[in-house]
């Protein structure tokens, strides 16, 4: 209906109904009824206070209802106490429907909205499966998530391990294992078929098969797993898809099978499109034809998320990487974040100042930090994650007000909000998976709240309402071939080796990369390569700190960066371009600083320095201070010292990459670098090239290395490229889970440790109150 | 359920400008746990909820026991929304059924009973369909302590004024006789006053509703009249 004939309905008690009616027949299905349910709530507030209790019944969300006082919800409540008998949960139907299913079938397929509440039930089915469990996520994000949750989920059973990585530890005490991983790291199950009882695969945000390089890595898991696991049961679970059985159809999957796509919802969504030239909103409705037209539009005066923001709600702002990155963004917006005031929470201040300290921004300019003070928060990818976690507690606790976020914060984080703007309509991936994007990020609008007898909506703002309602009304159905059938083989394509060994199964188990592939890597050129670089890394058999590489010769330093750029051509097949080989020195430096077990911070420091031509700084500051320039000129040659090149972290290989983009601009001087983009960058340089495009190479090179020639040195590499590290201890405190922060603290606590138990000295008691020992309780 | 009065009024009975032919029936409702089983399984069975299957048959059964018991116990004892609505709902089944089992009426779906209306002036309760293919639109009253016929003729006569009978002939094409239908545009057409009653001597209470004001008014606008006393 038009927004219009809601608001002017003649008889709204009717409409009201004939919508009870239909949410009884056939249950929430109807987003356009839910939004509806919104307009009423709002311009006829009596009449539908009336129906609300009603209502949550239909609903199906009876964690939010009262004792029945009509028939119909006494009915229903036959439902929901059916329900709470069978699974001692207040589950809404859906939840119950997709437990009753992954209990009956091997093997469950399904989709839900956003909404639907399924991290939810998860983790209340994880607590009561018999068995290891592997949880298979597609970002670093959820996995923290994950962990949070399930570790309280489990504070009480220390015999059940939840590890963010696959590892056999603390066997002398554990009964059950729970695995959280990506599908990357998750093949590390594949080494232990007959040690692990895996009974159940819980693959979430499951439309991860469909990405081009990710769905490979995905595809071929469920496969291997499916192997040397037949007899555990697979859920799969996707927001909004069509058909989840597409799933069991890409890999032949026919017997015990189940699958669902449940299109329930419980929020109702009112949307507004935005009039920039005059500064206004107006009511349309994405479900009516033409609804961009303006006789289907309602103008109203309320600048609605400036109210949100007065009346202490939160509203979430998509916008480009490109605009935070250039901060437009902020003068686009200034009259939201001036509305937003400064915090005086202790709790806020507290988790700002944790920000302030993992990003090393004493005494920085960082925007980042500066707005969080006024509640305003930047989500994107290339915010380290410990950053990025922080700010989403800051936001669950109510802090944030404005969320500037980009595609990241769409991809299952479960942070709700009272309004959405969709300021930026790119989204990537194919068409379907721009509409899967975009569902999911207006699925944020509107928080589900526990308060009784009450039915939440949100809003969703749009700038072009023509291209949001074409993109919003698309389907999303899953490919029934999977990326692994469907390309065509191309000698070129990055992919067409380990594709082509996923096929012919001959995936190495030890290193999860094809075996032509390792092969090429022991050759003896490579071996030739891979022993000059330890020769150059490695003095009297200690490796280098990153003082000792610039002190290298220019000869050394060059031998040292071929060489690694051999081993990942070597790897590759082929040649890499001069903008990958330009990534690829530069991430050299920060490996070398990881290795030293720099901290971020520090990491941050030495680049900031190295950047701003600190050296250089200090010499003109000494004239200064010896009087011998005046401020003037103190300035002026701090403004004439340029910014050093750097080149833009990406993933490698890529085989688009000619030339490496700079980072800072040619001509920016010193003074004026954006610290928050350095933040960035460098953690995209940790992240997506150290960590996700070279580990893997290197650890295969040097791991065969190792084996073959037994050189300590090659294995020092190993464990420096897979932990950060090459201390025996601080190895296995990794493995069980423990961060390098939470190491720092307990290393010296640790009497012994090994693959079987860790062993406090009584001295631990000391950490008592405060936070590692709430992880290190369940070792002990 | 059991009819145990049925008594078609005779011409010399029949008020002087009446136009209707008229039966007085009583009902005695038996078995109240019936009803309020039959009444949630009609609910429960058409929800959305049903269709997913979110729990198992034992649990559902065990825990619909358990509230149909709750509610015919809520039902002998409190006065609220819920009694009452059950209350008409017991009224408007025994009537209709009683008319089916008289007099061979076809009742048309129970789901169309429990359709979200409107409180006050909703629509009518019931409609079933005579042998005479003449739709019989229904109205049931349920009062914990009155014979509830005056509230419920006031409601049919007040439907018939806002011309309800003939707005629900569109939807009624789906259940009646194509036969029923040219008779309801031609005006012809039933009405059924289904009321609690609560008395010993019905026969007493059917004649007082017979000879009542507001019946005799009804008696003129119809082809068909029915008086239906239900005792529980």
């Amino acid at each position: 209906m038009r927004p219009q004939d809601i608001i002017d309905a003649e008889d709204p008690e009717q409409l009201l109904l004939d919508i009870l009616n239909r949410l009884h027949q056939n249950g929430p299905v109807e987003q356009e009824d839910l939004e509806t349910l919104a307009y009423l709530k709002i311009f006829q507030s009596e009449m539908f206070h009336v129906q609300q209790p009603k209502l949550m019944y239909l609903l199906g969300l009876f964690y939010k209802t009262e004792r029945p006082s009509d028939v119909r919800s006494l009915a229903y409540s036959i439902f929901s106490d059916a329900i709470q008998l069978e699974t001692n949960q207040r589950f809404t139907p859906v939840q119950a429907s997709i437990r009753n299913k992954i209990l009956e079938n091997r093997y469950f397929s399904f989709s839900a909205p956003t909404s639907a509440g399924k991290s939810f039930l998860f983790r209340e089915m994880i607590k009561d499966q018999v068995g290891d469990i592997v949880i298979v996520v597609p970002s670093r994000a959820l996995i923290a998530e994950y962990i949070l949750a399930v570790r309280d989920l489990v504070v009480d059973r220390k015999d059940i391990l939840v590890l963010q990585f696959i590892e056999n530890v603390n066997r002398n005490k554990t009964s059950r294992r729970i695995f959280i991983v990506t599908p990357e790291r998750a093949s590390e199950i594949l080494k232990y078929p007959g040690v692990f009882n895996v009974s159940l695969f819980l693959y979430d945000e499951a439309q991860i098969s469909e990405e081009k390089v990710r769905g490979v890595s995905f595809d071929a898991l469920v496969r291997r797993v499916e192997r040397v696991f037949p007899n555990a049961k697979k859920v799969f679970a996707h927001p909004f898809v069509l058909n989840p059985e597409a799933q069991f159809k890409k890999h032949d999957i026919t017997a015990n099978v189940g699958y669902m796509a449940y299109c329930h919802n419980s929020v109702g969504k009112i949307f507004l499109a935005y009039n920039s030239t005059g500064g206004y909103f107006e009511y349309f409705s994405p479900f009516i034809q033409q609804a961009h037209l303006k006789k289907n539009k309602k103008r109203i005066d309320t600048d609605i998320p400036a109210e949100i923001i007065k009346s202490g709600g939160s509203i979430l702002i998509y916008i480009s990487k490109s605009s935070i990155y250039d901060k437009t963004f902020k003068s686009k917006f200034e009259h939201y974040i001036s509305l937003c005031e400064i915090l005086t929470n202790a709790e806020a201040i507290d988790i700002i100042e944790e920000v302030k300290n993992i990003i090393g921004a004493l005494g920085k300019q960082s925007n980042m930090v500066e707005l969080m003070r006024f509640g305003v928060v930047i989500h994107h990818g290339s915010i380290p994650l410990s950053v990025r976690l922080l700010i989403e507690r800051f936001t669950n606790k109510g802090f944030a007000k404005i969320c500037f976020a980009t595609s990241t914060l769409a991809q299952g984080v479960n942070m709700p909000f009272d309004l959405v703007w969709v300021d930026n309509h790119n989204f990537s991936g194919s068409d379907e998976n721009k509409t899967l994007g975009l569902k999911n990020l207006i699925g944020r609008a509107g928080r589900n709240t526990n308060v009784i007898n009450q039915f939440d909506f949100g809003y969703v703002v749009v700038n072009n309402e023509k291209k949001f309602v074409e993109r919003f009304n698309g389907p999303v159905t899953l490919s029934e071939i999977s990326k692994i059938d469907e390309i065509i083989i191309d000698a070129s394509d990055e992919l067409a080796e380990f594709i082509d060994a996923i096929r012919n199964d001959t995936i190495d188990a030890e290193y999860n990369l094809p075996e032509t592939k390792l092969e090429r890597l022991k050759s003896d050129f490579a071996n030739s390569i891979i022993l000059a670089a330890l020769n150059v890394l490695f003095n009297s058999n200690k490796i280098i700190t990153c003082d000792q590489y610039r002190l290298l010769s220019k000869a050394d330093q060059d031998l040292l960066k071929n060489s690694l750029r051999i081993i990942f051509e070597i790897y590759l097949g082929r040649d890499l371009l001069l903008g990958e080989q330009t990534v690829l020195t530069t991430s050299i430096s920060i490996l070398l600083w990881q290795i030293q077990g720099k901290s971020f911070r520090e990491l941050l420091g030495l680049r900031f320095s190295y950047l701003t031509k600190r050296t250089e700084r200090r010499e003109i500051y000494r004239r200064f201070i010896g009087k011998k320039i005046s401020s003037e000129q103190y300035r002026r040659e701090l403004l004439d010292l340029k910014i050093r090149y750097t080149p833009v972290a990406m993933q490698l290989p890529n085989s688009d990459a000619q030339f490496a983009l700079r980072r800072f601009k040619k001509d920016e001087s010193v003074m004026d670098l954006n610290y928050d983009l350095l933040v960035y960058d460098s953690y995209d340089y940790v992240d997506k090239v150290i960590s996700f495009s070279l580990s893997d190479i290197y650890i295969s090179a040097f791991g065969q290395f190792y084996s073959g020639t037994g050189d300590g040195r090659a294995l020092a590499m190993v464990n420096y490229f897979r932990f950060g590290t090459n201390d025996a201890k601080e190895i296995l405190l990794l493995k069980y889970g423990f961060s390098f922060e939470d190491i720092e603290i307990l290393y010296d606590y640790v009497h012994s440790i090994s693959e079987f138990e860790i062993v406090f000295k009584g001295t631990i008691s000391e950490l008592e109150g405060t936070s590692v020992m709430s992880l290190i309780e369940r070792y002990l | 359920m059991a009819v145990i009065y049925h008594h078609k009024v005779t011409i010399p009975e029949l008020p002087e400008n009446a136009t209707a032919e008229m039966h007085l029936l009583c009902v005695e409702v038996e078995d109240v746990h019936k009803h309020a089983s039959d009444l949630i399984s009609e609910l429960n069975d058409t929800s959305w909820i049903s269709q997913l299957n979110p729990i198992g048959k034992m649990s559902y059964e065990r825990t619909a026991h358990r509230t149909i018991s709750a509610l015919v116990e809520m039902f002998s004892h409190i006065e609220s929304h819920i009694t009452e609505e059950f209350g008409e709902y017991m009224v408007s089944m025994s009537a209709t059924n009683s008319m089916k089992e008289k007099l061979s009426h076809s009742i048309f779906p129970l789901s169309e009973l429990w359709k979200e209306k409107k409180l006050g002036n909703h629509g009518f309760d019931f409609h079933t369909e005579s042998i005479s293919k003449q739709i019989a639109f229904g109205e049931a009253k349920y009062n914990r302590r009155d014979n509830s016929y005056t509230d419920a003729a006031i409601q049919v006569l007040e439907f018939i004024k806002d011309g309800k009978d003939y707005g629900d002939a569109v939807h009624l094409t789906n259940f009646a006789s194509p036969g029923a239908i040219l008779n309801l545009q031609n005006k012809r057409r039933g009405f059924a006053v289904a009321f609690s009653l609560h008395s010993n001597d019905h026969v007493k209470i059917l004649n007082n509703a017979l000879n009542s004001a507001l019946i005799l008014e009804l008696s003129s606008q119809c082809h068909e009249l029915y008086i239906i006393g239900v005792r529980s």
